[in-house]
This record gives C-alpha cells, structure tokens and sequence, in this order.
C-alpha cells in the first residue's frame, strides 16, 4: 500500500485517538460549571455524562477514504492539498458542532452562587521557565535574520526569504492569539476540581498550551534553519508549491535541485505529528481531568 | 491567595470583592507592589461582568490601595497598608450614616436608636476585653 496513505491513516488514528480524549476533556469541563447542581441532578448526568463520539468517528472516516482516493487518484502536489484541506475543514465541522453543543448544556446549568478565583495575575511567566521563553524568541528572531542575511547577500532567492517570512509571520500571529487566549481561558472548575483531584487542571492546562506554543517556535525555526543551509548548500530541502508560485512572481530567479521528494516529506511529517498527537492525551493536563470518574461521583452523592 | 463571592449574600458582589483586597491588604496577604489580575481575568473567572470587577477596581483605587500603572496592570498602592485604615474608617462612617438614616425612616426613635447603639457597643467591648 502507498506510504503516504498509510502515514496519513496513522496520523487520522492518533487524531480521532486525542479527539475522543479531549470531548471527554472538554464535557466535564463544561459540566464542572456547577458540578453540585450537576450531580444533583441524576437524569442531567446521564443524559451529558459523555460527549457524542460519533460526529467524530464519521469525520475521521471520510477523511481515511478521501486521503485514499486522494493519493490513489491524484498527483502527489494534488493528493496533499486535498489531504490537508479535508483534515482542515473535518477539524473545523467538528469544532463548530462541538462548540455548540457544549455551549447549550453550559447554558442550562446554573452559576454556582458562591465561587472563586485566584487574585495572581495570569501570565507567561507562570507557566513557561524563562530561558524555555527566550530561546524560542531568540531562535525565531535568529533563523529570520539568517534568512535576511543570506538574501541581502543573494545566497538565498527572494522567494524562499518571502516564504520563510509569510511563514514565521503566520506562526507568530498564531501564537500571540494562542498566548492571549490560554491566559484569558476561564477556569470554570477553580473551586470544582480541588473537590475532586487535587491538582489545578486550568494551570495544567495553561502550562501545556504555552510550552506547546514555545515548541512550535522551536521546531519552525529548526525547520527554517535546516532549510538555509539546504539553500545555502546549492538544494532545495523539499518542493514548496508557496516558493514556486512566489518564484513565478518575481521570475528570473535561479533554481535549486529538489532534496526530498514532497509526498515523502509529507510522510515523515505525518508519522512526526501521529506521535505527538497521540502523546497529547498522557499529559498532566489531560490526565489530571481524565482520572475524574463522574459516575462513582454521583453514587456517592446519592449514597 | 483567592477571592470569593457569594451572589445569595445580601452584600452587593462588588463589595464582597472590595472587603477581601481590603482585608488582605490589612493582614499583609498582599503587599505593596504585588500584582493584581486584570479585570478581564477576574471578570471570566468570577462569572462576572467586566463592569463589576472595573467597580471594584476604582473603588480601590480611589482609596489608595490599589494604583493602575497603565499597560503594566494594577498592582498593591505602595501606601496601600496606610490607606486601608482611612478607607475602613470612611466605610464605615458611610455604613453607620445609612443605617441610622434606615432606622429613623423606619420609625425608631432617635433616643431607643442611641441607648440601642451605646448598649451594643459597651457589650460588645465587654465581649473583646
């Protein structure tokens, strides 16, 4: 069978692995609103008690049998467009239903009348050790530099510098939003989850999704940097359709040999990414919530 | 250190907020300097109106216990354990005022008000000593 297929189905495998580990995440997070109301309230319980899997299942299904007649049927540069657009739009359908649906049953859960919330400021600092913070700015601040460098002295072309930076702005922009949006995050359950783990999952979470962010830095600007010196070594590292369609803009630039064939590069991304998918789901984050078993909760409450 | 709130207590939310930064100002919870979260932050966390927490916020800021250093948040005044004496003495004036208002609106008479107010103060000073 085609590598790229079954790189791109284990890739599926560890996303609908982690999608059903974080609707589970997620419901009790929404039910943790108020979760006295919530365990006194049996039928509620059992009618919320776990987040419907199979919008999930049906997603990842199409997206396995379009990945298979993508690569069966297409080009390679066409297979993976195709490939990544279907895992792109499955993951927004997913998101949007998803979204809704847990923001029905928040509304229909009361506010708790009493609760409560650290008065410590939210901030990077919190969750992510300093020199971890600095060397992922200071990586991404050098590989840009790099890349202006090797440009201003026309040992890179002009359309792998304005690729490399529409990619590093893209990254930047998702992180700011990503900061922003992990320190804003509301922890629903500040009051909840002392009652039932002892470890505050909102701070777990938080220093996951910042050290998460400051990996991706790292691991973009390992990627630009492997990339320059491929350059700067007289290749390509693998075929960029942005590079290509830049190069056409600014024309009559050189060419460069093409190192690594796109389809596989694209199959060695996916197997890198099925592992750290399927890791996500065993991080304290993750597994601090997962461990909450709702049902012998409410045994014990009506006990 | 935490705040809560309790929405059945007959004590507005925002006043809630404004005895527990004043109570912990006072008992050296938060010092002078320490950070404090941003309304927003408070707001989501609390399940309250960003409205609210601004309240709050220039309540305490008014007093002197807390001071906004524009985009560097708000943090503890630095005379802030001074103010909290002034500004419990003043609430209370405005609380003491309102209350005797309460009472002579309602009908009690100015002299049962004061016998009741001295009676209430020596036993609870008896109660202290």
């Amino acid at each position: 069978m085609n590598l790229t297929i079954v790189a791109s189905w284990i890739l599926m495998g560890s996303l609908a692995w982690m999608g059903t580990a974080s609707l589970d995440v997620q419901r009790k997070q929404t039910l943790a609103k108020n979760m006295d109301w919530v365990l006194e309230n049996p039928d509620f319980l059992r009618r919320h008690l776990r987040a419907p899997l199979w919008p999930l299942f049906a997603l990842t299904l199409f997206c396995m049998v379009v990945i298979a007649f993508g690569f069966w049927s297409l080009p390679s540069l066409e297979a993976v467009y195709l490939k990544n657009g279907t895992i792109l739009a499955a993951a927004g359908i997913l998101c949007a239903v998803h979204g809704f649906q847990e923001s029905r049953i928040a509304q229909a859960i009361p506010k708790p009348d009493r609760r409560s919330a650290t008065l410590r400021p939210r901030s990077l600092e919190n969750y992510a050790p300093k020199a971890f913070r600095w060397s992922a700015d200071a990586a991404l601040l050098l590989v840009s530099l790099g890349v202006l460098v090797a440009w201003s002295l026309g040992a890179v072309t002009a359309a792998f510098a304005v690729a490399v930076a529409i990619s590093i702005a893209t990254l930047v922009g998702v992180v700011a939003w990503g900061r922003w949006a992990t320190l804003s995050e509301r922890s629903p359950h500040f009051q909840q989850v002392r009652r039932i783990t002892d470890k505050d999952l909102s701070e777990n979470y938080r220093r996951f999704a910042v050290q998460l962010m400051l990996s991706m830095q790292l691991v973009v600007a390992l990627l630009v940097a492997v990339q320059l010196a491929v350059q700067l070594a007289g290749w390509q590292l693998v075929h960029n359709p942005l590079q290509t369609m830049l190069q056409e803009v600014f024309g009559g630039q050189r060419t460069f040999p093409v190192l690594v064939r796109y389809e596989h590069y694209d199959a060695v991304v996916s197997i890198l990414a099925a592992i750290l998918v399927a890791w996500l789901p065993w991080t304290p984050a993750f597994a601090d919530i997962r461990k909450i078993n709702l049902v012998s909760l409410a045994k014990e409450e009506t006990r | 250190m935490d705040v809560s709130i309790d929405e059945s207590s007959a004590i507005p939310v925002y006043r809630q907020l404004v005895q527990q930064v004043v109570k912990a100002v006072g008992d050296g919870r938060l010092r002078p300097g320490d950070p404090l979260p941003t309304i927003r932050q408070l707001a989501v966390d609390l399940d309250l109106t960003p409205a609210t927490v601004s309240k709050v916020y220039q309540i305490l800021e008014a007093a002197g216990i807390v001071a906004t250093a524009g985009r560097r948040g708000t943090f503890v005044h630095g005379e802030a354990s001074a103010n909290v004496g002034r500004f419990l003495s003043r609430e209370m004036e405005i609380r003491f005022r309102e209350f005797v208002d309460e009472q002579l609106q309602a009908g009690i008479a100015f002299a049962d008000l004061k016998r009741f107010v001295t009676k209430e103060l020596s036993d609870s000073n008896r109660r202290n000593a």
